[in-house]
């Protein structure tokens, strides 16, 4: 690990069993995160990227096959914990997530304050009392009046609501919040609202992100760094400075072609064909099926190499075979 | 035949609140007063918030939701006042696409079954033509080879094959009108396109029109001509596409294209402008201009007249005291 860095992930692997056959979800992935930043985890739905957070938060469900990899997170080698300690120690601690959809998975008959100070009376064996004060100071810093702490959720609006969750997983003061499409559900205008106080709550806090989303104009709001996920690999990675305007793996060049955009005029298109099955991944790059500039003979055959190719931006690709340093 | 293919005079629809069992307390103004048009072959955008009613203007307009007040004109016949028997025979040449494609399918059927369903109900052609017409309508959504796809069923399609067949589905009885209700919102944003052009093709292809109904203005801007912006059951704004985008009036408008992000990393440095506030409840909707009390430039006027919509440019129109 280097210096600065909250969090690295080297060779990361997360398999689910499914009817006899192994789901590839996340299949050997690297990235680090520096601190007091961003990362925007994008690709299309099924690539693995909530997989990613799934290990990451290690909530492995019950059908999973293979779960391995080095994971530090602020400073700790958590790799090797127990679940124990895991629990005691990372999850929420250090690590926490705003899980997709869940504001509509607020339970519907306690009071909003309850459910924010849940983690730690049950989690980190706090007092009701003193748990309900630090609820409501944390529902008063996403922006929320502290007399919401006494609502039910179904008083709320959606964003309102998407405050709440916000809240839940910040009461334990982590140092990385993973957002797994923390906007999906929301009005356009509520969206901006939630990403507003996100932008704010990374700066006053010095939180680092990681988030989720298959909206390349939406994860430029946040993101310092991005990685982009395909079919379980992470195909290209780097500052988001350098792959909004230079990105370099045909992929990442498609998935930006095909976002609308209100303030320039260029024509949208689309990336033929479906993303792998990822029980059955086709051999070499798991791109090669969709890809225009596939090389007959490589990348059907063998999986690309990664490349660096400027300062933290890596390709994996054989089209840049000769670039690397 | 008529330049409008849909055309709505002051539609008003109002759902009853009831209190108990017999008392209306009140009556929910999902669509208080609109008028629009489309011609053939024109889409029309129909952006706003959830719950400002654009889907219940959309069903209005096929007559799924009957109207409370106001006309429907539908290629020229006026369609307010027709009985369900009547209105049969004018269902093959007007259709919706909804927002889910997960719900809006029949889990149980295959994909032939779905897509033939609409010629069965209107007694259209042998089995041997409506096999016909599946496949060569499967083949005009992309799902090739259709003999493939007809036998799949919905669980064993993605998102985006699934909206396909909704638009095999919504075309096969060949359709003048298309609500396409958020048709694209569910799917990738890579997918996203992929649908939209489909829709443009078959657009070309059959004259067809569409109201695209969506809380996305960008996508808006590449796939229809026109748009009109919708609040609290009122169209506030409407105009040619660019010309909205570009020269938005409304302040509602100028929110909503304010809160939408372009693909730019520099986004990250700034905080977005974004009205405070949050809808109104449309059965008690605010006096006079209903934006007033999120609108920054509110005067004293907006609080006790509603604007009325004006021409302030040729074919733009907007409903703000400002102009």
């Amino acid at each position: 690990m280097t210096e600065g860095e909250i969090l690295t992930v080297r060779n990361l692997f997360l398999y689910y069993s499914s009817r006899g056959s192994i789901v590839r979800a996340v299949d050997d992935i690297s990235f680090e995160l520096p601190e007091k930043s961003a990362l925007a985890l994008v690709g299309e739905s099924g690539c693995g990227k909530s997989s990613t957070a799934i290990a990451l938060m290690r909530l492995l469900p019950p059908n999973t096959a293979r779960y391995e990899g080095r994971v530090q997170m602020n400073g700790l080698d958590v790799s090797n914990l127990s679940e124990e300690e895991f629990r005691k120690k990372v999850r929420w601690r250090i690590i926490s997530m705003v899980f997709q959809g869940a504001l509509n998975a607020l339970n519907p008959v306690l009071k909003v304050g309850f459910q924010v100070a849940e983690p730690l009376i049950h989690n980190f064996g706090y007092k009701k009392k003193e748990a309900l004060a630090l609820a409501e100071k944390a529902l008063e810093d996403v922006g929320l009046p502290r007399a919401v702490a006494e609502r039910y959720p179904h008083e709320l609006s959606g964003g309102m609501k998407q405050r709440v969750c916000i809240a839940m997983s910040l009461v334990t003061k982590p140092k990385i919040v993973i957002l797994d499409e923390p906007t999906s559900a929301l009005d356009i205008i509520t969206q901006a609202n939630i990403i507003n106080l996100l932008k704010q709550l990374k700066k006053e806090r010095g939180l680092s992100y990681i988030f989720i989303t298959h909206d390349l104009a939406l994860s430029s709001e946040l993101a310092d760094y991005v990685a982009v996920m395909y079919g379980g690999k992470i195909v290209e990675r780097g500052p988001a400075d350098d792959l909004y305007v230079s990105p370099a793996h045909p992929y990442m060049k498609m998935l930006l072609n095909s976002i609308p955009r209100l303030r320039q005029d260029v024509s949208l298109s689309f990336i033929p064909g479906a993303p792998p099955d990822l029980r059955n991944p086709p051999p070499g790059c798991r791109f090669h099926p969709r890809c225009p500039f596939k090389i007959k003979g490589k990348c059907d055959v063998k999986e690309p190499p990664v490349v660096k190719l400027r300062k933290d931006h890596y390709v994996a690709c054989w089209l840049y075979e000769e670039e690397s340093e | 035949m008529s330049m409008s293919i849909i055309k709505a005079l002051d539609l008003k629809t109002y759902f009853p609140v009831r209190k108990g069992f017999f008392r209306i307390a009140g009556y929910v103004k999902a669509v208080d007063g609109v008028s629009l048009e489309i011609l053939r072959g024109e889409t029309l955008a129909l952006v706003g918030e959830s719950g400002c009613g654009k889907t219940t203007l959309g069903k209005t307009l096929l007559k799924i939701v009957e109207p409370t007040d106001g006309k429907i004109f539908f290629d020229g016949q006026e369609i307010t006042g027709l009985n369900e028997r009547d209105m049969k025979k004018l269902r093959k040449r007007m259709t919706m696409i909804f927002q889910d494609p997960y719900a809006s399918i029949d889990p149980t059927y295959n994909v032939f079954k779905v897509i033939e369903e609409p010629l069965e109900i209107h007694n259209i052609g042998t089995k041997e033509e409506r096999v016909e017409l599946v496949m060569k309508s499967l083949e005009e959504v992309k799902l090739v080879p259709p003999e493939d796809f007809a036998r799949k069923y919905p669980h064993m399609l993605s998102g985006g094959q699934r909206q396909r067949v909704a638009i095999a589905r919504a075309l096969i009885l060949r359709p003048n009108f298309i609500v396409a209700d958020e048709p694209v919102s569910m799917l990738d944003a890579s997918v996203r396109v992929e649908i939209l052009l489909l829709l443009k093709e078959l657009q070309k292809k059959y004259n067809l029109s569409y109201l695209y109904i969506t809380h996305d203005i960008a996508t808006a801007k590449y796939f229809s001509e026109k748009i009109a912006v919708m609040y609290a059951g009122k169209i506030v704004e409407m105009g040619p596409s660019s010309v909205v985008l570009k020269k938005p009036l409304h302040p509602y408008t100028k929110a909503l294209i304010d809160a939408i992000p372009d693909p730019d990393p520099s986004n990250r440095f700034r905080i977005r402008k974004v009205v405070k506030g949050e809808p109104p409840n449309l059965m008690d909707p605010p006096k006079g201009c209903r934006f007033h009390p999120r609108c920054p430039h509110t005067k004293d006027v907006c609080k006790v007249k509603e604007p009325l919509l004006k021409e302030v440019e040729l074919g733009h129109v907007v409903a703000c005291h400002l102009y």
